[in-house]
């Protein structure tokens, strides 16, 4: 017999909170960026995906992506979820890049996230465009659970994991909130 | 009741650069921000251990070290209990993949939550670990590294670890993923 603690919970925090590409928050964890102070650099791959794992420790609402546009905006990006096993959960519409080194909200569909391990991802269609990123030795990506995949713009309905081979992650997230189940 | 969804969910890897599970949040705690580069094993068949806490339990599926620049030589991974015990460890292995996380694959086991030692030892020294130089003798005792000397590069069934008096911080782990 278990005890009312054994139930599904909400964030018992309350309230919105980012889980980005480069911390985690209470509800769960994602991956660490560490290096150099995050600074404006060029996507490093036109039409590549980059998946960022995290986890959640609730079950969470994700109801909002967005990226932290750099110097310079260009072309398209595409925002999405996906299950540990590569498959979209949603993803945003095509959004022309706006706002230059400034954070740009993307609304998603609001999608519900029971307590498990699940990819945030971005993709770009050029390599014009910028975003404010971390520099880390790419090994260090790979050994935390990061993937992309070429010629993935817009984002696919089943992700085909591949390694990065260049350090240069892009800061994005993903807006969460309670759920109450 | 069990079947309830948990919140006890492991990451998808346990790091020495992991800011939950290492003594790198310690490290950042004050200040000091190893960043991994190529660099020297600080001796020959010298084993490192790396306090770690695995929060949550997990499948290993794989385990790993970061090669620098050079592949010369054999290499290890292990994990010890608190008390110093050995739960697991590769056999000594040659290196292979230059600048690159060495993956070897045991027969999938569970690591239960606790405290543990991750060890690595190498039997080269030039260029020999992707890792981290910041740490010092001083600041590797602070953050709990201990050091072996070993004849080899097989890990020993009990850790036999002395104060650690070296420099260098490898980057190595495990992982739940398959590939």
């Amino acid at each position: 017999m278990g005890v009312i603690s054994d139930f599904p919970v909400s964030n018992p925090d309350g309230g919105s909170v980012i889980m980005s590409s480069g911390m985690g928050t209470q509800v769960g964890r994602s991956m660490m960026l560490i290096g150099n102070t995050s600074a404006s650099a060029v996507y490093p791959s036109a039409n590549q995906a980059q998946y960022v794992p995290f986890v959640v420790e609730h079950t969470v609402t994700a109801y909002q992506m967005g990226v932290y546009n750099g110097t310079v905006v260009s072309g398209n990006i595409s925002l999405g979820l996906y299950n540990q096993h590569g498959t979209r959960l949603v993803v945003s519409a095509n959004t022309a890049q706006a706002g230059t080194s400034a954070p740009q909200k993307v609304d998603i569909t609001d999608t519900v996230l029971t307590p498990g391990t699940y990819y945030m991802a971005l993709s770009c269609d050029n390599v014009t465009a910028t975003f404010f990123r971390n520099t880390q030795a790419f090994q260090l990506s790979i050994a935390h659970g990061l993937k992309v995949q070429a010629t993935a713009y817009p984002l696919p309905a089943t992700a085909t994991f591949a390694l990065p081979s260049v350090s240069n992650v892009p800061t994005f997230w993903v807006q969460l909130h309670p759920t109450i189940l | 009741m069990a079947d309830f969804p948990s919140k006890n969910i492991p990451p998808i890897s346990y790091t020495t650069f992991g800011d939950l599970s290492s003594p790198y949040g310690g490290m950042r705690g004050c200040g000091i921000i190893p960043i991994p580069a190529t660099v020297a094993w600080p001796a020959a068949n010298l084993a490192i251990y790396i306090p770690m806490h695995i929060h949550t339990g997990t499948v290993v599926r794989r385990v790993f070290w970061a090669n620098g620049s050079s592949t010369t030589g054999t290499g290890a991974f292990g994990i010890y209990t608190r008390s110093g015990s050995q739960v697991y460890a590769t056999a000594s292995t040659a290196k292979a993949g230059a600048s690159a996380l060495q993956y070897i694959t045991p027969t999938a086991f569970f690591l239960p939550a606790g405290e543990y030692y991750f060890a690595v030892v190498m039997s080269a020294t030039t260029n020999a670990m992707l890792g981290s130089l910041s740490i010092t003798a001083s600041i590797g005792r602070m953050i709990g590294l201990m050091q072996e000397a070993l004849g080899g590069t097989t890990l020993p069934a009990t850790m036999t670890p002395a104060q650690f008096a070296n420099t260098g911080y490898p980057l190595c782990g495990i992982t739940r993923l398959e590939a």
